[in-house]
């Protein structure tokens, strides 16, 4: 998994990319100096219990699918792996519409060795 | 002796010293018994240097010499004990050892350790609760510490692991009960706090604790990111610019009629200002504002804080997919919050022009437009 996590990394853009649980807790990490691995971990978890939240009081269930968070230093760019979150983050600038189909791309094959784990 | 007081004292081995000794550690002066410690450790009999120091405190409770003498042979007698864990460490691969030299790294303040051989003890045995309640407990020290509330979050995450894996140890259970506590959650605290405090109900640590769950006003709400969110604001309430409530153009509920009936497979518009409040909305779903409120205004919130908190600066949009449903959150400005709710394969370029249209609206310049 380390390995496909360095090739994402080595997609232009790409800063770096984690895979966590659905509860926060990391399984496979490969993230820059700036950025701290349980922060971005258990932020990401809390971001992602709020989102399913935020419009159940109408009765929708929101379960992600996919997420991009976009900031000014960066963006945050979710995928859902069946149990398990793929997080990649990027620089602000990348084109999502060229940087997405290669993280997909790996993200499938992340998917795929997450459900051989289980 | 209660269950907590034995599970945080040191442990008792008066037994074994001399009957000389003995006298001394029970009849002697304050002077006379620190004399006795002294040369235990000077012996290198550190454990019953501890005892002695153990008995000493409860004898002459406010001596600053006694606080001090204990605290450095509890130093020595931890890192002692970790150079033979090392060593049982070659052959031992269990994670009780690591958890063990988890615990001592944590005694001598080596925090970086204790996590290592806390992970490690996880790694070994990822069905042994051991591992995530030591690291939880780090987590939880740097929460009490008043460190950031990504500390009380992972703690929480660790110790409710370990409490799914070992539901009835009452030290993950006072751990997840502090948390709360620290969050001034005294029902969410009083869950894990009932059961060890029916097991020890005359236990000093419990007793305090009890009173300190019984002072706390209830926390009206069940939303665990509502309470570290509020737990955040106090902390740094004193540098937080209060949030101005947002004075909406008058055209701006016509307005958001007009986008909302533009754009196909809308379930719902809505502006939130800093305070939270909905400031306009347009819901052909039928949705209440006073339902979606509260929760669209902790998203926003959530994004916010964590953007800044992940390391990637000041937050801008989220765009969630779901099977069926879209939901877009736009930061307008620093306050305001618009969120697009609709069918999953709603045009994103749509979206965009209709919030380039709400920002001008409201007197923001930049939108951050989907690629």
């Amino acid at each position: 998994m380390k390995q496909q996590l360095e090739k994402l990394n080595g997609v232009p853009g790409v800063q770096g990319s984690m895979v966590i649980t659905r509860d926060g807790i990391m399984v496979a990490a490969s993230l820059g100096p700036n950025l701290e691995e349980d922060a971005v971990a258990a932020l990401s978890s809390s971001l992602v219990l709020t989102i399913k939240r935020g419009i159940s009081p109408v009765g929708v269930d929101l379960d992600p699918e996919e997420m991009i968070l976009t900031a000014e230093e960066g963006k945050l760019i979710f995928l859902d792996l069946g149990n398990a979150f793929l997080v990649v983050v990027t620089q602000p600038q990348l084109r999502l519409a060229s940087g997405l189909v290669e993280i997909r791309g790996i993200a499938r094959k992340v998917r795929s060795l997450c459900e051989m784990q289980v | 002796m209660g269950f907590f007081s034995s599970l945080f004292s040191r442990s008792s081995q008066d037994s074994s010293l001399p009957r000389s000794a003995q006298k001394t550690l029970h009849k002697g002066s304050e002077d006379d018994v620190v004399l006795l410690a002294r040369r235990l450790v000077d012996q290198n009999q550190l454990e019953q240097a501890l005892a002695v120091l153990k008995t000493a405190a409860q004898r002459f409770p406010s001596s600053d010499v006694i606080d001090q003498l204990t605290e450095s042979v509890e130093e020595s007698f931890h890192r002692a004990s970790i150079g033979g864990l090392h060593a049982q460490l070659e052959s031992d691969g269990s994670p009780e050892i690591r958890a063990k030299l988890a615990e001592l790294y944590r005694r001598v303040g080596d925090i970086p350790m204790a996590m290592k051989y806390g992970r490690e003890a996880i790694d070994a045995d990822n069905t042994s609760p051991v591992g995530y309640r030591k690291v939880g407990r780090l987590y939880l020290e740097q929460f009490r510490l008043g460190l950031a509330s990504v500390q009380g979050i992972n703690a929480l995450r660790y110790l409710s692991k370990a409490h799914n894996l070992d539901p009835r140890d009452s030290r993950i259970l006072l751990y997840l009960a502090e948390i709360f506590i620290i969050l001034r959650a005294p029902q969410a605290a009083g869950r894990f706090f009932g059961p060890v405090q029916r097991a020890f109900p005359n236990d000093p640590h419990v007793i305090r604790l009890e009173e300190r769950i019984r002072e706390l006003p209830n926390e009206e709400t069940s939303n665990i990111q509502d309470l570290f969110l509020r737990h955040e604001q106090r902390q740094s309430g004193e540098h937080m610019q209060p949030a101005e409530s947002f004075e909406a153009p008058v055209e701006l509920g016509d307005q958001f009629r007009e986008f909302g009936e533009s754009l196909e497979g809308v379930s719902g518009l809505f502006l939130l200002d800093g305070e939270r409040k909905m400031v306009c909305e347009f819901s052909p779903s039928g949705w209440s504002s006073d339902e979606l409120e509260d929760s669209l205004g902790v998203l926003a919130d959530t994004s916010r804080q964590n953007s800044q908190r992940m390391g990637i600066g000041t937050f801008n949009r989220l765009m969630v997919r779901s099977a069926d449903h879209m939901l877009v959150t736009q930061s307008l400005g620093s306050e305001l919050s618009f969120f697009f709710i609709g069918d999953k394969n709603t045009k994103l370029d749509e979206v965009d022009s209709i919030m380039e249209r709400a920002a001008a609206l409201v007197g923001c310049e930049k939108v951050e437009a989907s690629q």
